[in-house]
């Protein structure tokens, strides 16, 4: 019997029961706003140039990271991007087993720093970095200006 | 150790609720701060950063998450966090990186977006109480400073007026500050006295409320000042000091801050002031709450334990006064974004000492003047004297 099996039910011990309560209200910011009102209305994925050091960023930012300027001009992606890297999960956040292993993907677009990590739509055996894929959109009247409004990312 | 000068500062707009991001407040405070330094991010050597508690933003380790909007990307980069007094703090850990010459330059940024929290900050703040033998009973925050505030109110025989008009001088001088969230030229003291009782004695204008915002700083070398002609722009850091009071509050006789007296004592011995009411010109103590103001300036040698009330009455503390207290309109008129008051505090020093306060610049001569903030469980002070 190893140590950690011994603990693994810290409640059969004397314990105080507490919950840390708290809730949260993000903004998407002044650049993410623009983002998500691109997809959510035009169906775009959206990104932003530097028109100092010629920097493209996606997801797009409102200030290179590179030459710390702010940005202003935006550009639309191309529609296909590439797998970076790709992941097959089995196991879910809290541990157990997923019916079906899902694969994920770092979906990287020619000429842009940045990238989306999100669904990759295929089955697992076919989730590998090479992959080209173009994002699958919920129909447009569905979407409501969220990360969500990408179904994943297929070939 | 070598000498430090800040010599660019910037802020954003103190805000209930602003609909930029964290980074994005950050990069606008630290673009503000690099322009007026006259300076690009490839001449920055360090970035320390400052922010609250990450249960304010709701990102965990936001320090990390707000690299990029604060200009660390591949630079040396730290995170400070001493609770409230990282408004003050971050600034101290900045002048360190220069002053013992691994940076000529460093940049100090400080940001909070306590809007996230719902449905108020005050949420997660009641978690700073052991989890045993305070929580099961549910108390507030603001419990603390109520009787703290009684407590100093009742060994000095404080009336509650003289604490109120802090608020109300506070609130006032914020009227020429571009980024001010509370300020408002026609309060009163009998605004102040009837506003809502939130925990006996505080009331609701005794304290300032949340707020999102970002501040920054670039410290330099004297070489790089010497260099780049800065000259006229820089305020110099003339001595840092904190120090921190033991955990539990309740061991504590609430009526003077210790912590922040032993901070300013290792200021001023660095800063060769052993006088400090001969030899400082102005204040900007930390104000989250009216009391807090006098508890400091009693704590920072500035006034007479339990004197600093009176001074108030008198209107020594006024911006025309003989020492004039928060001539930014501090955290009670300005805003509360916990770590970003850095632009409040060694930001607005450092705005008046080198003439650029505008509406709000003393209109005596000033030369040397100090900031505190106060934070961690509330018995941590963190000291800066800067002069031009
Ligand atoms: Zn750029």
């Amino acid at each position: 019997m190893t140590f950690t099996e011994r603990t693994t039910d810290a409640r059969s011990f004397r314990h105080w029961p507490g919950n840390v309560e708290a809730d949260y209200i993000y903004t998407s910011g002044i650049a993410g706003e623009r983002f998500f009102r691109e997809l959510r209305d035009h169906g775009r994925l959206m990104g932003t140039r530097c028109s100092e050091c010629g920097t493209q960023w996606v997801p797009p930012k409102l200030f290179c990271e590179e030459c710390f300027k702010e940005v202003h001009d935006w550009v639309e992606l191309p529609r296909e991007g590439t797998v970076g890297a790709a992941c097959i999960v089995g196991v879910a956040l809290d541990g157990s087993r997923l019916s079906a292993p899902e694969a994920w993907g770092l979906v990287r677009f020619a000429g842009f720093r940045g990238g989306f990590v999100h669904r990759l739509l295929v089955t697992p055996d076919r989730a590998r970095a090479g992959l080209r894929v173009r994002a699958v959109l919920k129909p447009e009247g569905t979407r409501t200006g969220a990360i969500t409004d990408i179904r994943g990312f297929s070939p | 150790m070598r000498k430090v000068a800040v010599v660019g500062a910037g802020m954003t707009l103190f805000r209930r609720r602003l609909q930029e991001t964290g980074k994005e407040l950050s990069f606008e405070a630290t673009r503000m701060a690099l322009d007026q330094a006259k300076m690009e991010i490839g001449d920055v050597d360090a970035v320390v950063h400052g922010t609250a508690p990450d249960a304010f933003d709701g990102v965990h380790m936001k320090g990390e998450y707000l690299l990029d909007g604060s200009g660390g990307t591949r630079k040396p980069y730290m995170r400070v966090f001493t609770g409230g007094g990282t408004g003050v703090f971050s600034a101290i850990a900045g002048y360190w990186h220069v002053a013992s010459g691994l940076a000529d330059v460093a940049l100090v940024v400080n940001e909070e977006k306590m809007s996230s929290c719902q449905p108020h900050p005050q949420s997660v703040f009641a978690h700073i109480w052991d989890p045993i033998l305070d929580r099961p009973l549910k108390p507030n925050l603001v419990w603390i400073f109520a009787m703290e505030m009684n407590r100093y109110m009742t060994v000095h025989n404080i009336p509650y007026e003289d604490i109120a008009r802090v608020a109300v001088k506070n609130k006032r001088n914020a009227v020429g500050h571009p980024c001010a969230q509370l300020a408002d030229p026609k309060i009163t003291l009998e605004d102040v006295m009837n506003s809502e009782i939130m925990a006996w004695p505080v009331r609701r204008l005794d304290i300032s409320p949340p707020s999102d915002g970002a501040a920054a700083v670039v410290l330099a070398s004297e070489e790089v000042v010497k260099k780049r002609k800065l000259r006229d722009q820089a305020a110099w850091i003339k001595g840092v000091g904190w120090c921190i009071d033991s955990t539990m509050w309740t061991d504590r006789d609430l009526y003077f801050p210790e912590y922040v007296a032993r901070a300013a004592k290792m200021a001023y011995r660095q800063a060769k002031i052993d006088r400090p009411k001969q030899q400082i010109d102005f204040a900007e103590p930390y104000d989250p709450f009216d009391y807090k103001e006098l508890h400091h300036l009693e704590g920072l040698g500035l006034a007479d334990r339990g004197k600093a009330g009176l001074m108030t009455r008198e209107g020594v503390t006024e911006r025309d006064g003989k020492l004039p207290v928060c001539p930014s309109g501090g955290l009670l008129g300005v805003g509360n974004p916990i770590a970003a008051t850095l632009g409040i505090k060694i930001g607005e020093l450092y705005w008046q000492l080198t003439g650029q306060a505008g509406k709000r610049q003393i209109p005596n001569e000033v030369h040397t003047g100090v900031c505190q903030a106060w934070g961690d469980l509330m018995q941590y002070g963190s000291v800066v004297v800067m002069g031009a």
